[in-house]
């Protein structure tokens, strides 16, 4: 892998080097860091090191226009949305980026979902890695790290005065090809440093779960009693799902009227009461622990059995974020508990 | 006094018993300062309460989701519910009886004196990550801080809940046995919202915009409220539609407006839907300020004294009707 | 023709027939896809379902319930219920609809040739093994025999009984049906479907059975193949569940680790006895 080096100071240059592309980055302001476009690089106020901002929706927009439709003469007309523009991501965490990784087969397999594959191959992630992992964190649990490369086209270690940058793809080389006279080739120091920032951020990490085989215990565990109570605090509100960089679930409704309008995909919450609700009122998952129970499934069970990934970065969001502290380290510790394994 | 004590004495006692089907309340939760409620279905299981300005969740919401905690709701059968109520919470129960959503003979109050509750946010800020259980205790005006093997004391102001600042009085009402404590009682003159409704509109409107553009109609805010229990919310009906599932600043503001007037002159501000907001939205100055204008126009508080009637089915001859015509 | 799984195309509404009444009637649609290369390359299979809806209010995943046998046209059996299908029965012959498919894991047919083929439906039901009867309608020579059994709440919920009139007077299959109550009129059995399934006592040597119905009567139809000694390769049923982009992603469909609309709607005994759990 390649390696270089750039001064912090330098940071908007390069970024404004990148050029000619939409740049997407953690903006401070207001109450809340959010991943944001910026139109102004030098106005901007970056802010590296929040660890809730969200950037699922960049490759799966909460709401997203699948087609617009109007009626024509005897018929109807479909527009389908234009290609996304090229974009760049900065500032993403590597559980984040990891988590892109997680949801390529799903929206690629089978069918070719163009919404987020178009997004995806327009996209080139550049990532920061962590120095403050939090109390929510537990990525190595699931096969991350704070300074993980995996899912990125490059990483940038802070190491002091410098980044440390590792040109991870190809397409990551391609992107920062118009800032290469900002980078400087990495000395075995820097190497040095790098490797003592990313274990220091390692050892901040204090919460784990045990996955082995979770796949094949949770199945067995599934008409456990136990899951009423797991599942007894649950509120049924979407903070978990929507937080969650891994969860995918998305409704799809149309908006104006037969005569003109859109259909749109929003995200939805397997949480929610009426997600499985039929049109006869009849609901497979009406308990609130049947629906907890399914996500936990879900993510630790179906996922990897069919698509090869638990769909889960360890990023803690949904146990922090979680009116009620429905935590799933407890949640799965407990079942493995409960199956003796 | 030790209310952790008392409270689990009384639990084990009131568990024993045969009209009760279980009892809801605060447990020690996953890691750090973090709580949990807990549903008992048994007296063993009593020595899991706790009561601490940790335990911040309003319970009462349980008692109308479609379930209750292990049980369903036809599991419950005859039992009536326990519930651990601060004073705050409390004001729901009256509120919700008084409105029919729950039956009082279906639940028994066990009422705290709470001296406070924590901001959670604030707490995690200024003691960031707690991994151990961590303690957290309020004496007089001092919260005590047992984190990650150290111990700090800070003044109460600085960590105490916004709603703790203003608190009418700290003794729940309508209970069937209580967990005494020090008692206290301050005044609301809604200096907040006044701050608020004093900006020009242009100024409000960009503060709302600023907020809610945030939101992503997760409803926490909504489910954690004990208050919104309508088997079919307006928000979610799809025949017809009210509210759109795409998630922008329009249908943002329709929802939180349209929430916020389904609970004028019921909400009691226990400020739950703030609190759990994942994206920091100030949610109570909106609540607030409907309940200044109802304090102010038909000089009535949710939920102070179970024998009021809810407010929008009681009138007096001298309400204003300046909208009448 | 796009490459987007999600767009739908305009199909033209030709026929519409009334097949039951009441509060949540069923109405027949044939359909006719306007594009002709559309057309050509949606090969459906029998047991697999499309995406049926109408621009500005939604869609609904619907079981093709004709033949691909029946060539150039698609129907759909679709009981009034909810928002999409109110929409969908106010359709008249020439107007247009939107479609997209086909979706799910089909009956395997070709697997199946040699053997008895005996459907055993319930209400609504008949609808997804409307196709499968057809298709061995006409292929009838491949199959040793294509047995139905069939029974509704009362006579007026009963669907396609013209065409099982025929196929009973042309001799091409043996069909039995029933209702739940007694009702003026009707000669025939008295009886829940999976009960008239026992009093038949059909032999499952060299037989496939496929059940669709209410669950409820799936659930038993099942239990009582089993007491009939059919072996669990030998039955199938097809399942049903809210859908949303109908392609496995969405996930409202999953019961257990399978979505019901790219690993089904067809499931083996089998396999259907892995998602109980979850249903």
């Amino acid at each position: 892998m390649e390696t270089q080096l750039l001064k912090k100071e330098r940071l908007k240059d390069f970024l404004k080097a990148l050029g000619g592309v939409r740049l997407i980055a953690p903006v401070a302001g207001g109450a809340k860091t959010q991943f944001c476009e910026v139109a102004d690089i030098d106005a901007a106020e970056f802010d590296l090191d929040d660890y809730t901002a969200t950037t699922k929706k960049v490759m799966f927009p909460q709401n997203e226009t699948m087609f617009a439709f109007r009626s024509i003469d005897g018929g109807v007309a479909v527009e389908e949305t234009a290609v996304p523009a090229k974009t760049v991501v900065f500032g993403i965490r590597p559980c984040d980026a990891r988590s892109f990784v997680t949801l390529d087969p799903l929206f690629t397999k089978d069918f070719d979902d163009p919404y987020y594959r178009q997004r995806r191959e327009a996209t080139v992630l550049i990532g920061h890695a962590c120095q403050e992992p939090t109390n929510r964190c537990f990525c190595p649990s699931v096969g991350g790290s704070p300074s993980s490369t995996e899912g990125l086209d490059v990483l940038l270690t802070d190491i002091g005065e410098s980044y440390f940058v590792q040109i991870v793809t190809e397409r990551g080389k391609e992107a920062l090809g118009g800032a290469g006279s900002l980078l400087s080739p990495a000395t075995e120091a820097d190497q040095q440093q790098k490797q003592a920032a990313d274990a220091q951020s390692a050892a901040k990490i204090r919460r784990s779960v045990n996955l082995k085989k979770m796949h094949e215990i949770l199945p067995k565990a599934f008409a456990l009693p136990e899951w009423k109570e797991l599942g007894s605090k649950c509120i049924g509100c979407g903070i978990c799902t929507y937080n969650c960089p891994t969860c995918h679930c998305f409704d799809i409704q149309d908006e104006g009227t037969p005569y003109q309008g859109r259909r749109l995909r929003v995200w939805d919450a397997c949480m929610f009461p009426e997600f499985t609700v039929h049109a006869s009122g009849e609901n497979p998952r009406h308990d609130r622990s049947e629906r907890l129970r399914n996500r936990m499934m879900h993510k630790f069970s179906y996922f990897p059995r069919n698509l090869g990934f638990i769909s889960c970065v360890g990023c803690g969001r949904c146990i922090e974020l979680c009116p009620v502290n429905e935590d799933l380290i407890q949640i799965l510790t407990t079942v493995r508990d409960l199956c003796n394994e | 006094m030790d209310a952790t004590k008392s409270l689990r004495a009384i639990a084990r006692e009131v568990l024993g018993r045969d009209d009760i089907a279980c009892l809801i309340g605060y447990e020690q939760g996953s890691y750090g300062f973090r709580v949990q409620p807990c549903v008992l279905t048994d007296p063993d299981q009593a020595d899991r309460l706790i009561f601490s300005p940790l335990c911040v969740h309003n319970l009462t919401n349980y008692l109308t989701l479609e379930q209750i905690g292990p049980l369903s709701k036809t599991d419950i059968g005859t039992g009536k519910i326990a519930v651990v109520v601060k004073g705050c919470d409390s004001r729901t129960i009256a509120v919700l009886c008084a409105e029919n959503g729950i039956k009082r003979e279906d639940v028994y109050v066990i009422g705290v004196h709470s001296p406070g509750v924590v901001d959670l946010k604030k707490l995690e800020k200024r003691f960031p990550n707690a991994v151990a259980p961590a303690e957290v205790s309020l004496e007089g005006d001092t919260f005590t801080i047992t984190c990650e093997g150290s111990t700090t004391t800070v003044p109460r102001s600085e960590l105490v809940n916004a709603k703790c600042l203003r608190c009418k009085t700290n003794v729940p009402v309508g209970c069937d046995v209580m967990v005494e404590g020090p008692v206290h009682s301050m005044s609301d003159e809604f200096a907040d919202v006044a701050e608020l409704e004093g900006r020009s509109l242009a100024e409000r409107s960009g503060f709302w915009h600023e907020h809610l553009s945030r939101c992503i109609r997760c409803y926490a805010c909504r489910n954690t409220c004990p208050l919104c229990y309508c088997s079919e919310c307006i928000l979610d009906k799809l025949r017809p539609q009210f509210v759109r599932r795409s998630v922008d600043y329009p249908e943002n503001f329709l929802f939180h407006a349209a929430r916020a007037f389904h609970l004028a002159g019921r909400c009691v501000e226990c400020g739950e839907c703030e609190r759990v907001c994942p994206q920091d939205i100030p949610l109570m100055a909106l609540n607030r300020k409907l309940a200044k204008d109802v304090k102010e126009l038909f000089d009535f508080e949710a939920g102070i004294d179970p024998a009021q009637k809810a407010l929008f089915v009681s009138f007096r001859p001298e309400d204003p009707d300046e909208g009448i015509l | 023709m796009s490459n987007n799984p999600y767009i739908p195309y305009e199909a033209e509404i030709k026929e519409v027939r009334q097949e039951t009444g009441g509060e949540r009637p069923i109405k027949t649609f044939t359909m006719q896809l306007k594009d002709k290369n559309v057309q050509k390359s949606f090969r459906q299979q029998p047991g697999q379902c499309a995406m049926v809806g109408i621009p500005g209010v939604g869609e609904s995943m619907i079981s093709i319930c004709s033949s691909p046998t029946q060539k150039g046209s698609l129907q759909f059996s679709i009981m009034k219920m909810g928002k999409v299908t109110s929409a969908l029965h106010e359709l008249e012959p020439g107007d247009t609809a939107m479609l997209r498919g086909p979706y799910g894991k089909a009956f395997p047919v070709k697997e199946w040739k040699g053997k008895k083929i005996l459907c055993i439906g319930g209400g609504i039901g008949l609808a997804p093994l409307r196709p499968i009867i057809n298709y061995v309608r006409d292929n009838r020579e491949d199959y040793a025999g294509l047995n139905i059994i069939y029974g509704a709440r009362t006579p007026e919920d009963l669907v396609f009984l013209d065409e099982l009139k025929d196929l009973k007077k042309k001799k091409t299959a043996t069909v039995h049906l029933t209702v739940d109550v007694e009702a003026k009129g009707w000669k025939g059995n008295v009886g829940f479907v999976p009960q008239y399934l026992l009093d038949l006592k059909p032999s499952p040597r060299d037989t496939i059975a496929i059940t669709c119905g209410p669950p409820i009567m799936i659930k038993f139809v099942l239990e009582n193949l089993v007491k009939l000694k059919f072996k669990e390769d030998q039955i199938y049923t097809t399942l049903e569940n809210r859908m949303k982009c109908g392609i496995g992603k969405c996930g409202k469909c999953n019961v257990g680790e399978v979505y019901v609309c790219k690993d089904g709607p067809v499931f083996s005994y089998a396999q259907y006895k892995t998602l109980l759990p979850d249903m």
